[in-house]
């Protein structure tokens, strides 16, 4: 891992079954360290500011009195199953205290991007993906035109 | 709409593969291993709709240009329209710029062309009704419509900026189709294309080069006529003699830039041009400790705060394939110019499946079930009108103990209100052309079945910052034009009120928001002020 460390990790692992429920089994470790992974990359991809104000997140949920009062999560998160992981998303998301929803609001949104920027799992949408791009000047195929609906 | 994952494209296009034998004068800063010093008649700090309008127009004129640029130099040639890559590369902070509070997500671009390299070509003159607001209530002289009417035809035929023909993909053609529905007049949108192969992926950098955007027009243009191009050099402070701007000293950064590499850069200039947008040219000011009597850097910036619904179709929508945006309706928009709840304008967004993904605010099934139906799934978004109403002043920008400009935009009951009103507006229109199901973007939301459990839904719903998603593509203002010193930054010929040779060319300069997608409101602006810049060298 470039930046997050152990503990983002083990965070990781109980939060990510929780947020991608229905893509990711709980017990499928290694689609969620693909998908932590992939987490990481785009934490490298961030502004400095932005990373600060991640890992300030991640301490807070990381370590006892805060995690337990902000999740409800009093052990550790190895400890957490999937049950106590969705819990702890929705006591962040529920909350009254804004700064609360917008923790969860970036970290659901890391997780979820982290996923779907892996373009297997972007085709899991429907979608095809973009149009191939050549390195070498070849000449342009144009699309057909689009049909009207 | 055709799978367009099997169509090839070349990069035959791409101008930048002839720097060398069109005489280009292109650094990255990134490789410099000593100081760079260097003398023009003008330094831009900043080459996106603003910069790259006044690199052009100036150095037409014949004068020596050098333009700064923090973001990469990244051209088609590189666009290969995957997700990962555009964001990292073409975006402030990765796509990660957000507002103090946490409230808001801003999408700006940050790489040469600035947010012209990555925005959707939806192109409006400034509405006549932001203009006679200006004039009337802002202390705002010689940009009337008249007035302005022909730098917007210059700047219009500069860009090719026209009327979409070609038809609208689904996601646009069920706003026109709801618009029709339900009595709203709507219209097509014009935009700075030529060429266009409709493919869809103007956000993650036109891989054609369809899109005029500064990166392949007025950059050219302005190293054409001998500019020189720094990129990865962030400007850190204006240089000073007295009351008299003398340049600009910035520092290089390294190729990724997320870091500095130690490395200086000194420009002296006859005049300083920031144009680096709203949020980065205020923050330039406020690194500089320049006069500011009146306590007015970086005050009044506008976002045009947009919140979203997303409904899912029987029918395809395909909605990360075709011209993103084509239709829009204003029929919320100008009811009150400036007095009672804020007005909206109504587009799409194209849909991207990691983009698309974030608006939602879920987790969970909630999530994942909505984004299976992607393919399904068409967005519409109200873009709140800021700035005219006096409950609405806008953001801050305030620096951190880096120097990093932060926005504080605490999202009020009054913009809120606006909020709430458009997600309902947005819903009934997703109903009204036969959606399954539809749902706003709230975290405590879900897909409802039929407009009237979603009526009765949102009606409990606590619409509030950080429950409900608000994002902006839209930066303007913090540095606000007017007549008076008391309430404006700069003048409205753009020089900065409180110290000479220093001008301020961008949307940092707008009063207000702009009511309209900015782009044509930037280029309009700066060709005249640029161009009238130009004149005073030749007197």
């Amino acid at each position: 891992m470039k930046i997050l460390r152990p503990e983002d990790v083990e965070l990781l692992r109980a939060l990510t079954p929780a947020v991608m429920k229905g893509k990711i089994a709980p017990g499928n470790s290694a689609e969620i360290d693909k998908t932590i992974q992939s987490f990481d990359t785009l934490m490298v991809d961030m502004s400095e500011p932005v990373v600060a104000e991640v890992l300030q997140a991640f301490d807070a949920l990381s370590f006892g009195l805060s995690r337990g009062l902000m999740t409800g999560q009093w052990s550790s998160w190895s400890k957490a199953s999937l049950e106590d992981a969705e819990s702890a998303l929705a006591r962040l998301r529920d909350s009254g205290i804004g700064l609360l929803n917008a923790v969860y609001a970036a970290l659901i949104k890391l997780i979820i991007s982290a996923w779907y920027l892996i373009p297997e799992n972007a085709a899991t949408t429907g979608y095809p993906g973009p149009p191939k791009k050549v390195a070498s000047p070849a000449p342009t195929v144009a699309p057909p035109k689009e049909v009207t609906p | 709409m055709t799978d367009l994952s099997t169509v090839t494209l070349g990069s035959t296009t791409d101008p930048y593969n002839k720097a060398a034998e069109r005489g280009w004068n292109i650094t990255d800063a990134s490789q410099l291993t000593a100081p760079l010093e260097l003398e023009a008649d003008v330094v831009i700090v900043g080459t996106g709709a603003g910069g790259g309008t006044a690199a052009e127009t100036l150095s037409k004129a014949g004068l020596s240009v050098v333009l700064l640029e923090a973001g990469p130099l990244k051209t088609s040639s590189q666009f290969d329209m995957q997700e990962r890559a555009a964001y990292r590369d073409l975006y402030q902070e990765g796509t990660g710029r957000g507002t103090k509070d946490l409230g808001m997500v801003i999408l700006q671009g940050r790489s040469v062309g600035g947010s012209t390299t990555v925005n959707w070509t939806t192109s409006f003159r400034t509405p006549p009704e932001t203009l006679n607001f200006w004039a009337e209530h802002m202390g705002v002289s010689g940009c009337s419509v008249e007035e302005m009417a022909p730098y917007f035809q210059h700047m219009e035929q500069r860009l090719n900026i026209h009327k979409w023909p070609q038809a609208p993909n689904n996601n646009n053609a069920m706003l026109q189709r709801a618009s029709e529905k339900l009595g709203y007049p709507w219209a097509t949108i014009h935009r700075n294309v030529r060429g266009c192969l409709n493919l869809g992926y103007c956000g993650l950098g036109c891989p054609v080069d369809a899109k005029q955007s500064m990166l392949v027009t007025t950059i050219p243009g302005a190293l054409d006529n001998k500019a020189k191009l720094v990129h990865r050099a962030r400007v850190v402070r204006v240089l000073r003699d007295g009351d008299v701007v003398t340049g600009v000293e910035a520092e290089a950064l390294t190729p990724n830039v997320r870091g500095t590499t130690g490395q200086k850069i000194n420009v002296r200039a006859t005049r300083t041009v920031l144009a680096g947008g709203a949020i980065n040219s205020p923050a330039v000011l406020l690194r500089s400790n320049v006069p500011d009597p009146y306590g007015l850097v970086g005050k009044r910036t506008f976002l045009h705060p947009t919140t979203l619904t997303m409904a899912v179709y029987e029918d395809l929508i395909d909605p990360y394939y075709g011209a993103p945006q084509s239709i829009y309706s204003d029929h919320f928009q100008w009811q009150n110019v400036h007095t009672g709840p804020i007005g909206f304008k109504l587009e799409v967004p194209p849909l991207q499946p990691a983009f698309a993904a974030g608006f939602y605010a879920a987790a969970g099934e909630e999530i994942t079930r909505s984004m299976d139906q992607l393919n399904h799934t068409q967005c519409m978004i109200a873009l709140m009108r800021d700035g005219f109403h006096e409950e609405s002043q806008g953001g801050v920008v305030e620096l951190n103990d880096k120097g990093h400009p932060i926005l504080d935009y605490p999202l009020n009951d009054y913009v809120m209100e606006g909020v709430r009103r458009g997600l309902n507006v947005m819903l009934e229109m997703q109903f009204a052309t036969g959606a399954k199901s539809a749902r706003p973007a709230h975290k405590q939301a879900k897909h409802y079945m039929s407009w009237k459990e979603a009526k009765a839904a949102v009606a409990n719903l606590n619409v509030v910052a950080h429950k409900t998603t608000v994002g902006s593509a839209h930066v303007m203002g913090g540095c606000p034009m007017g007549d008076d010193p008391k309430r404006s930054v700069a003048g409205v010929e753009g020089k900065f009120h409180h110290l000479d040779n220093l001008y301020v060319l961008d949307g940092s300069l707008f009063p207000t928001s702009i009511g309209a997608n900015p782009q044509l409101s930037i280029y309009g602006l700066v060709y005249k002020l640029s161009s009238n810049l130009a004149k005073q060298f030749q007197a």
